[in-house]
């Protein structure tokens, strides 16, 4: 049996999914969050008898003629999949809104059964409802529930199942077909049932609130400084400490040294021994030492997406983000995009226009992911200890590049967006400990998932490749090896952006697969343990000037993400020649950039030249005349 | 020999399981990416549809 | 036109009340004759007021977008603060933040 949970975005229905289902999907405090349908089992302790049912969310819809992508989501899977049984969430924050949707559910003639959430609201606000009218003149069930405290959860299971047995459903009449009509109805059902005593239209602690965080000229500082908060108590703080300890000292001394006198007393052929410390050890254990840093941060994410913050930052980037042609809605993908790339670029299922929602998807991977910290975390701790400020500007960066990027696209490509923007405001509210902490030991468990699994076998092949030279011979001489040999094929284009050598190559290409990836593999290459490879004199500094440090973290940025997120962009950009235009610019800024820093910033810190000058010339000059050429081509579309 | 053996084997079965998840989780779509998504849901929606 | 005719109105009323001190029933009979006579978009409106929606233009998904949030002829809508050059609004029991453009293809009065 398939119930399907449908309503109003943010009313709680995968907050109800995930309390019935036992799962722990995204939840957030803004419209938009759910983009996706998702699937899953029903608990034990819900279930009647033995059947298994079978819970689908779906996406949140103010009525049934859809706006957004998401909304066609549900619209089709409610019209097209017919589940045996709708749980209609009316969000009790806004019953007159929800019903209009409920109406419209109500004629598909599938059974349905209407959960009242956000109860306690209505209480707090002191509104009263005559239940039992309501489930008079709708002629469906109608449970009270609380889904962040599962209260009434048991019961709405219970009528949900009564419901499919004893189908026999009356409509309700609407009469006449226009919105205008079916508008009516559901205000003469609303003065039926329900008794208002709040004005909604007085000002509240939100709105005040509001005022200063979302302050013309407030706002921006406010933002800043909320960010900044966040990441720097993830990386600076808490995290960075705990992270640190891993690091250094765990996988760092204990780890490889008990396991190197274990094995040197048991006599284990050196190879076996290298494999599996500096191999897989070394490898796994660069990147596991991350763990707790991605903990807090996503502890901390949860918290901010909670609280109700993100949609008051939408409107105060909406001003700037006009300027590049996009709106206030295209910040939210890319904070999102702050923890993964992936569910950010799916956010921007939510903006109308598919222009927009293109560009805001080849912008949301400039912002650093997660996977990405433990490359900027390693490279500032060897290379920029003394200078604090260059962890938090690669953040300033990515938001200048995006709006430099977002400029450029605008030119580059000839569209005309122009939605307008329309954002809902829920209220504020105390973000949930209990759920950031859900969410925090969840992505615990993926990361950890990731780091033994495709991370390991990664580094296992890093090893293997590194260690054995094409005729499967061991090399004394790491030049010589597979690796040294694929690495080398791309090495040179990676000159004149200040990588020498193949060790960057080959990590860049494992970079593809997860970007944790490029701290395990030179871990590997380098065979190094961790306090080695953090060491400020390690074996770091003989690939590396801070100069081209520096570029590499910025290189890192901007080149196309993880292949699993770049899936993700190909499902949402739709086709595969937008896609090779995403990545293709994607990987243009990351490159020239890298290129602009090495080479310049060479040439101010040593006053010579760097390796590659003239490529470097003859590239610039190459891709400058390209964006010109672009430009102009564009300009001449736009005329005519 | 026996613990070069041993430990060898012990490798094996580790690196055997994780390739087998890793590929497994390339084959259904699923998110490897541990960071956010959680490795439930499958990341890449292939049937979106297109609207005006 | 309509923008002095506005101008005109508030003026009117403001000076009524100050010289003669009327009662509130009469200030608002003046405002409800005065908003008949001219409609305003909601970028013109003032802050902190209730309105009652006199017509949405725009593009046909963007009219059905916000009639399914209340937003439509006859409805109230409550102009709450205007933050970062976008209005907040209230309309049934829930805020929205709209842009100037969106603003001003709303009618009230």
């Amino acid at each position: 049996m398939k119930i399907a949970i449908a309503g109003n975005p943010n009313s709680g229905k995968t907050t109800l999914f995930n309390a019935i289902t036992g799962k722990t999907e995204f939840v957030g405090n803004w419209p938009g969050v759910t983009v996706d349908k998702k699937e899953a089992d029903i608990k034990k302790k819900y279930r009647l008898l033995d059947e298994s049912i079978r819970i689908v969310d779906l996406p949140g819809a103010y009525s049934i003629s859809p706006f957004t992508g998401e909304e066609v989501i549900t619209r089709d899977y409610v019209t097209d999949e017919k589940p045996d049984v709708i749980i209609n969430i009316v969000d009790g924050a806004n019953l007159s809104r929800s019903l209009f949707f409920t109406t419209q559910l109500l004629e598909l003639n599938i059974p349905m059964v209407i959960a009242l959430n956000k109860k306690d609201i209505i209480e707090r606000r002191k509104d009263e409802i005559d239940m039992k009218a309501f489930e008079r003149v709708l002629k469906c069930p109608v449970i009270e529930t609380v889904a962040t405290s599962n209260v009434g959860l048991k019961e709405l299971i219970q009528q949900a199942i009564k419901v499919k047995e004893n189908h026999k459903q009356d409509k309700i009449e609407v009469s006449g077909d226009s919105d205008i009509d079916r508008q009516k109805v559901v205000d003469q059902l609303v003065s039926q049932i329900f008794i208002k005593k709040s004005d909604s239209s007085q000002i509240r602690i939100s709105d005040r609130v509001d005022r200063i965080v979302a302050h013309k000229w407030l706002g921006i500082p406010i933002f800043f400084l909320i960010m900044w908060a966040v990441f720097s108590f993830s990386i600076n703080g808490l995290g960075g400490f705990l992270s640190g300890y891993l690091n250094d000292t765990f996988f760092g001394e204990l780890v490889p040294n008990f396991l190197n006198t274990t094995f040197e007393a048991w006599n284990l052929h050196p190879l076996l021994q290298a494999l599996v410390v500096d191999g897989v050890i070394g490898g796994v254990g660069a990147v596991l030492g991350f763990l707790p840093l991605i903990m807090v941060l996503f502890f901390c994410l949860a918290l901010l997406e909670d609280s109700g913050y993100m949609s008051r930052i939408a409107v105060v980037m909406d001003r700037f983000f006009k300027k590049i042609g996009l709106s206030g809605k295209s910040i939210i993908p890319m904070i999102v995009g702050s923890g993964c790339a992936i569910p950010g670029v799916m956010a921007t299922r939510t903006i109308e226009d598919i222009n927009e929602r293109r560009m805001t998807t080849i912008l949301t991977p400039f912002v650093p992911c997660g996977a990405k910290l433990p490359i900027i975390t390693l490279f500032t701790a060897v290379f920029f200890s003394e200078y604090t400020w260059v962890g938090p500007s690669m953040y300033v960066i990515a938001i200048a590049m995006i709006i430099v990027g977002g400029l450029l696209l605008k030119k580059i490509f000839v569209w005309e967006g122009n939605t307008g923007f329309i954002l809902e405001l829920p209220d504020y509210k105390v973000p949930s400990l209990r759920h950031a902490t859900i969410q925090m030991f969840d992505k615990a468990k993926s990361f950890i998932k990731k780091a033994t699994t495709i991370i390991l076998v990664c580094n296992t092949l890093v090893w293997f490749a590194q260690t054995y030279s094409f005729g499967f011979q061991t090399v004394e001489d790491q030049s010589l090896s597979i690796l040294a040999g694929i690495g080398g094929i791309i090495a040179p284009l990676l000159i004149p952006i200040g990588l020498v050598g193949w060790q960057m190559a080959a990590a860049t290409i494992t970079g593809f697969i997860a970007k944790e990836n490029v701290v395990g593999t030179l871990a590997v290459i380098l065979l190094a343990s961790d306090e080695l490879l953090y060491a400020v004199d390690g074996p770091l500094q003989s690939l590396f000037t801070p100069v081209t440090a520096f570029a590499f973290l910025v290189f890192n940025l901007f080149t196309p993400p993880c292949f699993a997120a770049i899936g993700a962009m190909n499902a949402e950009l739709g086709s595969k020649k937008w896609l090779a235009k995403a990545l293709g610019f994607q990987l243009g800024i990351g490159y020239m950039l890298a290129l602009l820093i090495t080479q310049i910033g060479t040439l101010i810190y040593t006053g010579s030249p760097a390796q590659g000058f003239v490529p470097a010339i003859i590239i610039t000059v190459f891709v400058t005349g390209l964006v010109v050429y672009l430009i102009k081509t564009a300009d001449k579309k736009r005329v005519t | 020999m026996l613990a070069n053996i041993i430990v060898g084997f012990i490798l094996l079965v580790v690196i055997g399981v994780a390739s087998y998840k890793s590929y497994q989780d390339m084959k259904n779509n699923k998110c490897s990416c541990g960071s956010s998504c959680s490795d439930k849901s499958k990341c890449h929606k292939k049937d979106i549809v297109k609207f005006k | 036109m309509s923008d002095f005719f506005l101008f005109l109105g508030q003026f009117f009323v403001i000076i009524l009340t100050k010289c003669y001190e009327y009662d509130n029933l009469y200030q608002e009979v003046m405002i409800i004759i005065i908003r008949k006579v001219v409609r305003m978009p909601l970028n013109k409106a003032k802050l902190g007021q209730t309105f009652q929606v006199e017509k949405v233009e725009g593009k046909d998904k963007i009219k059905k977008f916000l009639f399914s949030l209340g937003c439509f002829e006859g409805e109230q809508i409550t102009v709450i603060s205007k933050l970062a050059g976008n209005y907040i609004v209230n309309i049934k029991d829930s805020r929205y933040a709209i842009d100037e453009k969106m603003a001003k293809s709303i009618l009230l009065y």
